[in-house]
């Protein structure tokens, strides 16, 4: 036997290794409440629509989801590993290295992400929601690269090791990035629509529906009269009423509080803000347009 | 709508102080729900409408679920979201109730009072009653009212699991009426 060609065992314990691999990609690795995601998800770019239709998250970054395409590197590296036993009868080498490297990178973000999900399902715990084909997946992968050189030792703990930390810290970067990231100030934003506070307070008085369809969670520009003013050091409220007593109303950014305070009911005014839709205050007996947010554009 | 605001006061009987029940629809909401080891899940409303009839003692407040003003992108995001407040189906909270000790308030005197209310609190459409301790104070006219309660948000079908989000969130109201 040469370095280069595998005994029968440990060939025999390469192809089990690599099929497993190959097999577990295609089946669940975990269960999200009683959403079944598998590795194969994370390759055709199903993962995040699953994650978002049930609990709302979203990736993380949307204009490189293409690359999550590597991840179909798993079960042709395996193949590849398995026609190298089979055929070429010498170690799975680099082949069978990187493929239980992307199983054990993509595992540790399976476990993470569903153990973030418990904030939204109680039920959902990590490790009770990893499936049986994850384990064999992540048992498959430290087995095929152990068995994918003849010694090499550092380079199989190397493989080992580093996809888990590498996985582990990325991770913990882009959720930390995520919990820091800041609600965009408003004067970053361009406004989607201009409007007179009137004829926004009619459209939705006439069917708030479809009002709340076209505007509610959009940054608008809305001019009008300030019917109420009610300004702080720190916070500020203005709102601009029709003749029937339904008003839009603004909560202003905190800053702008000061620049609030010098207008005074009966001025008119330019605000953009964000829309949060409209209720029907059972109080008021009214429709009420909030935005927060606020800024003010101009007096005009 | 009335130029001055508050949420809770209270009912004075014969006084003849208030003829109809006072409204204002810039009270605010603080929301917390934050824990220990995610420090995140705190918001403002600051256009909550809010009601006093003094002939009767009602006290109301509603609030649109999607004002709430969150510091962090990602929870206001998950806060609105179907497995949480769910904003788009369910647009807002509802309290309506009664001051139990109106007696013990006098409007026309300067001074800190400790009431409670008690009522129907609704999220998600799911109502449950709670009394909330409330503080009035009287000064120059001017009242002025802040009331700390939980919230347990399980009952409310909003889930919590008490490590990154507290299943009682500490809500304070407040307003004031000049």
């Amino acid at each position: 036997m040469t370095n280069n060609k595998p005994g029968d065992i440990k060939s025999k314990l390469s192809l089990v290794f690599a099929t497993a691999v190959f097999a577990s990609f295609f089946f669940p690795w975990v269960k999200w409440s009683a959403i079944n995601v598998s590795a194969k998800d994370m390759a055709t770019g199903n993962f995040y629509k699953l994650s978002e239709a049930g609990f709302g998250l979203t990736s993380p970054f949307p204009a490189i989801d293409f690359a999550n395409a590597i991840f179909w590197l798993i079960p042709v590296l395996a193949l590849c590993s398995l026609l190298l036993v089979f055929f070429k009868k010498t170690y799975p080498q680099f082949a069978g290295a990187f493929a239980g490297a992307l199983v054990l990178g993509l595992g540790v973000v399976y476990a993470l992400f569903t153990n973030e999900l418990t904030m939204f399902d109680p039920a959902i715990q990590v490790p009770g929601a990893l499936q049986f084909s994850f384990f064999v997946a992540i048992g498959a992968a430290i087995g095929l690269i152990l068995c994918s050189w003849n010694q090499k030792w550092a380079l199989k703990i190397f493989f080992t090791l580093a996809p888990l930390t590498l996985a582990y810290v990325a991770f913990g970067q882009i959720k930390n990035s995520q919990l820091t990231e800041k609600v965009a100030a408003t004067n970053t934003l361009k406004a989607a629509y201009s409007i007179e506070a009137l004829q926004l307070i009619q459209e939705f008085v006439a069917a708030d529906s479809s009002a709340n369809a076209k505007y509610r969670k959009q940054i608008i520009e809305v001019q009008g009269v300030i019917s109420e003013l009610n300004a702080k050091d720190s916070s500020a409220t203005l709102s601009m009423a029709d003749s029937t007593g339904s008003y839009v109303i603004f909560d202003f950014e905190k800053e702008q509080a000061v620049k609030v305070k010098d207008f005074k009911e009966g001025d008119r005014i330019s605000v953009k803000g964000l829309c949060s839709g409209s209720i029907f205050s059972e109080i008021m007996g009214t429709q009420t347009i909030s935005f927060k947010q606020a800024i003010l554009n101009n007096k005009n | 709508m009335k130029t001055s605001t508050f949420l809770f006061a209270l009912l004075i009987s014969g006084t003849g102080l208030f003829a109809q029940a006072k409204k204002t629809t810039s009270a605010t909401i603080s929301f917390d729900a934050s824990t220990p080891a995610d420090d995140v899940a705190k918001a403002e409303n600051k256009t909550v409408i809010a009601a006093l009839d003094p002939k009767t003692g009602v006290v109301q407040f509603e609030a649109a679920v999607k004002n709430f003003a969150f510091e962090n992108k990602k929870v206001e995001e998950h806060f609105n979201a179907e497995r949480w407040l769910n904003s788009e189906k369910f647009p807002k909270f509802s309290f309506k109730g009664k001051i139990d000790n109106p007696a013990k308030v006098n409007f026309k005197k300067d001074g800190e009072y400790t009431v409670s209310v008690t009522g129907d609190l609704t999220i998600k459409e799911t109502t449950k009653a709670i009394t909330a301790p409330a503080t009035i104070t009287i000064k120059g006219g001017k009242i002025s009212s802040v009331a700390n309660f939980s919230v347990n948000l399980p009952d409310f079908g909003v889930m919590a699991d008490d490590k990154k989000i507290a299943k009682n969130a500490k809500v304070s109201v407040s307003a004031e009426l000049n």
